[in-house]
């Protein structure tokens, strides 16, 4: 066999590698497109007629729990720099301040009766500062996430 | 003032129930609060101590392919955390806004009932183009920030270890990325894993990245509290 036939068999070789390796990725990447699409149909097919215990639902254990879960709604919304809003009174005591916390800002309330003394003395230092409802319930966050 | 005294009155009944939980979380734990969709919701299990779980997460088996049984842990550096470990992040990583809960199902699942406290963000989201809308907007949310352009002498940098390159690649700033938890439907279920391999490949860094391998199959057989989005 002549050199210049070797050459030549050699780029078909050559050639034909890169073709069949071109091949493969196109399959490949084709057959894992498939995989995918039919694994959602399989998610999608699952998930058609599913339906979680109802006993779980929030709210389904403890109805009370909704009228407050309404008002904490409100008053989350009304917080983030809403002209509904209104502030607390001012030189309240303590107590009156929990109070008035618990009946007209029952989400930051709930906060609230979970920080130790310590940090509910903080909270109404705070308050005497600040009336704003939006404000104090960032503190009472802040001193929460510090547990 | 009947609004008040409404008020009150369920407070009162609320501070009664909260005393009679039987069934607790744990031993000093009988409920985890939380925040989703703008509402309160308590986190707590059903008190019948005769229930049995009805509904879908009822099943033993699922056809296996594609409903296999995942490995305990998903991959490296990435932790599986249990129950316990979720309502600590809830209470504080979820609190403070620097973690996110991630239901990682297709919104068919989602919209079934979630875990209080999760976003939804199907998996299939973390496999899109890096310049894909969708997944830029995962992202943002996850706390990445996109890049572009970056220059051979900055990256050169951050490959050396330098202005912070650890937490840096060519297209992504993950210095500010939170940290996550992500769910599936539990052992059996793919799609959190695949969620989580997705976003590695993007770079996203394991430690921050926390794999609850119950999911809602757990979830369901505590008789945890699941909101139904609205």
């Amino acid at each position: 066999m002549h050199l210049h036939q070797i050459q030549g068999n050699l780029k078909q070789t050559e050639f034909l590698k890169f073709f069949l390796f071109g091949l493969s990725l196109l399959f490949s990447s084709t057959g894992l497109a498939q995989t995918d699409d039919a694994y959602l149909d399989a998610l999608e097919g699952e998930a058609s007629d599913l339906t979680l215990d109802t006993q779980t639902h929030a709210g389904a254990a403890d109805k009370p729990q909704q009228a407050i879960e309404a008002s904490v709604s409100k008053e989350w919304q009304a917080g983030s720099g809403s002209e509904t809003s209104q502030g607390m009174v001012q030189g309240l005591s303590q107590q009156e301040f929990e109070e008035a916390l618990q009946i007209n800002y029952i989400g930051s309330y709930v906060f609230y009766q979970r920080l130790p003394d310590v940090q509910k003395a903080e909270v109404f230092v705070f308050y005497q500062t600040s009336q704003d409802p939006a404000e104090i319930r960032k503190k009472i966050l802040q001193l929460a996430k510090r547990k | 003032m009947i609004d008040k005294i409404a008020v009150v009155l369920s407070l009162a009944v609320l501070a009664t129930q909260v005393q009679a939980l039987d069934v607790k979380l744990a031993p000093d734990r009988e409920f985890v609060e939380v925040i989703h969709q703008g509402k309160l919701v308590k986190v707590q299990r059903i008190q019948d101590q005769d229930h049995k779980l009805e509904g879908g997460f009822a099943k033993t088996s699922r056809k296996c392919p594609p409903f296999c049984i995942q490995p305990a842990q998903v991959a490296p550096g990435v932790q599986t955390i249990a129950q316990l470990e979720m309502f600590d992040f809830m209470e504080k990583d979820l609190l403070d806004e620097t973690g996110l809960i991630i239901d990682a199902r297709t919104p068919a699942w989602w919209k079934r009932g979630t875990i209080p406290g999760s976003i939804n963000i199907p998996f299939n989201t973390f496999t899109r183009e890096a310049d894909d809308p969708g997944l830029i907007d995962a992202m943002r949310v996850l706390g990445a920030k996109r890049r572009e352009n970056v220059g051979d002498f900055t990256r050169t940098m951050e490959e050396m270890g330098l202005m912070g390159g650890d937490l840096k690649n060519d297209n992504w700033d993950f210095t500010s990325a939170k940290t996550l938890v992500f769910w599936c439907n539990g052992v059996w279920c793919g799609q959190s894993p695949r969620a989580i391999k997705g976003l590695l490949e993007l770079g996203y860094p394991p430690q921050k990245i926390f794999y609850y391998r119950g999911g809602m199959q757990v979830w369901q057989s505590l008789g945890l509290t699941v909101v139904v989005p609205e």
